[in-house]
């Protein structure tokens, strides 16, 4: 219960925090965007090395979804988070270039995140998380892996997924769910 | 606990699942695990990067060739906060001890101090709302 509201509170400030530093940046303060880029470049990253596998595509491809995003920064409306608004710009633009490239891989098949300060126990725990998304991997049909991502590494709800993939939102709650039954067995085997 | 596995993020837990969990040791432990993985595994991502990244530079120098460098503002320190809410509190008593207030303008003086407060503790929140962030995000590991 506390964590929902804690969840809604964060989403709250977090949304506020953004949609400032849009209205800033559209006057004219490139500092405001600066910052919007420092709080988002990690996951726009992360998405980049999902779909092109090395460091300096997945450089381009920041440098070019924030370009994309400052030219149409003005059709934001707030009708949706920032963060989402976002990722669905960087999700485009990395089917359109993926479709001329190579397949999709999944975040937990690399560490190609940099992982926090973290106790053997949550070490322990990760990982289990990461083998549980990439098993529930292998059952889905390739271009779902990217839902499984969104939800479990890039926190974003069911609703937004569906809003950034355009994936209908019930096949990407089974697909989640599934996902989360293997979670929760791999979960059980640690503490036994 | 099919039902509790079917949330979104952030989603209420129905009654039924909460009343449950409250009977319940091994859903609730399993609950509890399900929730610090998910949030191990989505924290990562969450780390902004510095302003002085290369990267962030190079889009700034696409968007305006004139851009000569990212100007940090000086944030206001902890101190200086303290120093004016204190300071603000102070001249609030002053003012109300020293004057003999009519009945009539209570409740206008009242609301101008109420309304210098919330200005005051809007200020502290956003120019520290990155603290904030952080501070939401501990609470929901611990919790």
């Amino acid at each position: 219960m506390a964590n929902e509201l804690l969840s809604g509170i964060e989403r709250s400030v977090i949304e506020k925090r953004d949609s400032h530093l849009v209205k800033s940046t559209l006057k004219g303060d490139k500092n405001a965007f600066a910052q919007l880029m420092s709080f988002h470049k990690q996951r726009i990253f992360a998405l980049g090395m999902s779909f092109f596998k090395n460091d300096a595509d997945a450089d381009d491809f920041v440098q070019d979804v924030f370009i994309k995003a400052y030219t149409h920064l003005a059709s934001f409306k707030g009708n949706s988070l920032f963060s989402t608004w976002l990722m669905r710009i960087a999700y485009n633009t990395a089917i359109n270039a993926v479709n001329r490239r190579k397949e999709y891989l999944p975040l937990s098949d690399e560490e190609i995140i940099v992982s926090t300060d973290c106790s053997p126990e949550e070490h322990q725990m990760r990982q289990a998380a990461k083998d549980a998304v990439r098993d529930a991997m292998k059952e889905l049909p390739e271009k779902y892996a990217v839902c499984l991502d969104m939800y479990f590494s890039y926190d974003i709800p069911y609703q937004e997924i569906c809003e950034i993939t355009g994936f209908p939102v019930n096949t990407i709650k089974s697909h989640i769910f599934r996902a989360k039954k293997i979670l929760r067995k791999k979960l059980e085997e640690i503490v036994k | 606990m099919d039902r509790y596995l079917e949330l979104d993020k952030g989603e209420r837990i129905p009654f039924e699942v909460t009343f449950h969990l409250l009977f319940c040791r091994k859903c609730r432990r399993d609950v509890r695990l399900m929730a610090q993985a998910e949030k191990l595994l989505s924290e990562p991502l969450k780390i902004p990067v510095p302003l002085t990244d290369t990267t962030i530079e190079n889009i700034l120098r696409t968007i305006d060739p004139a851009f000569s460098g990212i100007s940090l503002k000086n944030p206001i320190s902890m101190k200086n906060w303290i120093i004016g809410g204190v300071l603000m509190v102070l001249f609030m008593f002053v003012f109300v001890f020293s004057r003999n207030i009519s009945r009539n303008l209570d409740v206008a003086i009242s609301l101008v101090f109420a309304g210098c407060v919330i200005s005051y503790t809007i200020a502290f929140v956003f120019s520290n709302i990155d603290f904030f962030v952080k501070k939401i995000n501990t609470m929901k590991t611990t919790v």
